[in-house]
C-alpha cells in the first residue's frame, strides 16, 4: 500500500479519525477485562486460589494478610491456600492454576517481573547483599484483577 | 531545498517530543515499547537527509573530483535500510508476542489522587504520536516530489509507518481493555508487513541507483516517467546511439554512446522534455564517440 497525497488527503484523515473514534467507543469504560476472566470467576465462585510461600516471616505474613482481607471484602470471596516453594508456585500462577502468590520476597532485578506481575512492595528489607521486598504476585495480563489487588494493597499500606 | 531542511529540523524536534511522551506512558507494555523503538528509528531518515544535504553542497576537490552529488543516493540506501529494519523488527516482535502468548499487564496509575487505567494514558500518548507524523508526512510528500528526493520520500513513508503503528497500538490497547490479549500483536503484525513492503521497495530502488540502473520512480521500482520521456527524446535526436541514463542523487545523467555532440557547446535544458521548471533534473549529458576498433564508424 503506498501513501500518496492525492489518494489519502483530508478525507483519509477524517476516515481515520472516524475509525479511531469508533475504536475508542468500543473500548471505553472504566475497567479493563481479564482475558482469562479471573475477577469474574472469583466473584462468581467466591474462591481465591492463593499460593502461600512456606517459611516466610511473621511480619510479612501480617502485611499480606491485611491486603488479602481487603481483597476478600472487596470480592466477597474466601482464599483457598496452596502452600509451597516460591518458584513452583509462580509456575502454577503463570499456568493459571493460582490467582495470587503471597509471602514471596524478590530482589529488585528479579527475572520473574516480566513473567508475572509483582504488586507494590508491601515490606522492604535491607540485607548485606541488597534490598528485597515482599510482593503480592498476580498472573500477567489479568488487568481488572491486578488493578483490584493493587488498589487494596495501596489502601492497606495507608491503614494505621 | 532550504524548506525541506527546515522541515527536517522540525521533524527531529517533534519526533523527540513523541519519544519523550511515549517513553513516559510506555509502562511494561511490549507494544508501546516497540512503538517507542520505532519512533527512535524514525529519527534516522531526517538526520541522514540533513547530513547528506550539507555534504552535497561541498565543492569538488582532489580527493572527490566528481563532487558529492551522489551523497543523496547513499542517504537513500541508509533510509531504506532503516525502514526495512523497522518493518522486520516489528514483524518478528509481534510474531514472538503471539507465539509466546504474552499477556500484557496494563494496570492503574494514580494521577492527582485519582486511579486511572494506564491504557488510557497510553492511548493519549499514541494519539499524540499519530498527529505529529501525519502532519509532517503531509508536509514532506509534496516537497519530496518537487525535489525528486528519495530520502525525503522514504522519510515521509517512515512517518506513515509511525502513524499506522500508532493506530495499531491504540487498537492493541483497546483490545487489552476488551480482554483480547492477542489484539495488539495481530494488529502490529499486519502493520509491520506493510512497513516491510515499503522498506523492501525503497531498498530495491536504492540498490538500482547504486549500481547505475535507470532512474526509478519515487514510490516504486518502476522506471521514472520523466526518465522514459528523456530516453525517447534522446533516442530520436541521436538515432543509432545507445542511451544510458542513470540517477545521481536527485539528478539524471545521460551518456550517449556512439554519437558526437552536435555543437561545440550544448545546453542540457534543450534536451529536457516536458516542464522546463524541472529541467534541473537533467544534470549533464556526456558523449562517447563511435569507436573505430569496434566497427562503430562506417567504412572501417
Amino acid at each position: 500500500m503506498s501513501w500518496t497525497q492525492s489518494k489519502r488527503g483530508p478525507i483519509a484523515l477524517s476516515m481515520k479519525t472516524h475509525h479511531l473514534m469508533l475504536l475508542c467507543l468500543a473500548g471505553c469504560g472504566n475497567m479493563p477485562k481479564d482475558p482469562e476472566g479471573t475477577l469474574d470467576r472469583i466473584r462468581q465462585e467466591h474462591v481465591i486460589r492463593v499460593g502461600r510461600v512456606e517459611g516466610g516471616s511473621a511480619a510479612d505474613a501480617s502485611d499480606w494478610r491485611r491486603v488479602l482481607a481487603r481483597v476478600e471484602a472487596s470480592t466477597g470471596a474466601k482464599p483457598v491456600f496452596q502452600p509451597g516453594m516460591l518458584e513452583p508456585l509462580l509456575l502454577d500462577l503463570e499456568a493459571g492454576k493460582l490467582d495470587l502468590v503471597v509471602g514471596g520476597r524478590f530482589d529488585e532485578k528479579t527475572p520473574w517481573k516480566t513473567r508475572v506481575t509483582l504488586g507494590p512492595p508491601i515490606a522492604k528489607a535491607e540485607t548485606p547483599i541488597g534490598t528485597t521486598a515482599s510482593h503480592i504476585v498476580a498472573r500477567n495480563g489479568e488487568n481488572a484483577w491486578i488493578m483490584l489487588v493493587q488498589r487494596e494493597a495501596k489502601a492497606a499500606g495507608k491503614e494505621p | 531545498m532550504r524548506r525541506a531542511e527546515r522541515l527536517e529540523w522540525w521533524s527531529i524536534a517533534w519526533t523527540i517530543s513523541v519519544i519523550v511522551v511515549m517513553g513516559a506512558a510506555m509502562g511494561s507494555s511490549q507494544t508501546m515499547k516497540t512503538a517507542w523503538i520505532e519512533d527512535c528509528l524514525s529519527l534516522i531518515p531526517p538526520a541522514v537527509f540533513l547530513i547528506s544535504a550539507r555534504v552535497e553542497r561541498r565543492p569538488a576537490n582532489a580527493r572527490f573530483p566528481n563532487g558529492f552529488a551522489r551523497v543523496p543516493s547513499l542517504a537513500f540506501v541508509i533510509a531504506a535500510t532503516a525502514l526495512t529494519a523497522l518493518g522486520s523488527t516489528l514483524l518478528v516482535d509481534s510474531a514472538m508476542s503471539l507465539v509466546s502468548q504474552e499477556h500484557a499487564t496494563v494496570a492503574a496509575v494514580h494521577i492527582f489522587g485519582k486511579e486511572i487505567w494506564l491504557g488510557w494514558i497510553m492511548v493519549a500518548a499514541q494519539v499524540y504520536s499519530i498527529v505529529v507524523p501525519v502532519v509532517l508526512g503531509w508536509l514532506k510528500l509534496p516537497l519530496a516530489k518537487q525535489l525528486n528526493d528519495k530520502t525525503l520520500f522514504t522519510d515521509a513513508m517512515t512517518q506513515k509507518a509511525n502513524w499506522m503503528t500508532g493506530i495499531a497500538g491504540i487498537g492493541g490497547v483497546i483490545g487489552i481493555r476488551l480482554g483480547y490479549w492477542w489484539a495488539d500483536a495481530v494488529a502490529a503484525g499486519l502493520i509491520s508487513l506493510d512497513i516491510l513492503n515499503d522498506g523492501i521497495r525503497a531498498l530495491r530502488a536504492a540498490s538500482a541507483e547504486l549500481v547505475d540502473g535507470a532512474p526509478r520512480a519515487l514510490d516504486s521500482d518502476d522506471i521514472a516517467e520523466d526518465a522514459s520521456a528523456l530516453h525517447a527524446v534522446l533516442d530520436a535526436r541521436f538515432p543509432g546511439a545507445e542511451i544510458h541514463l542513470r540517477e545521481t542523487g536527485r539528478v539524471i545523467s545521460a551518456q550517449i554512446v556512439g554519437a558526437t555532440p552536435p555543437d561545440d557547446t550544448l545546453d542540457v535544458r534543450d534536451y529536457w522534455p516536458g516542464d522546463p521548471d524541472r529541467a534541473w533534473r537533467l544534470g549533464h549529458i556526456s558523449f562517447v564517440p563511435p569507436r573505430s576498433d569496434r566497427g562503430d564508424v562506417p567504412g572501417n
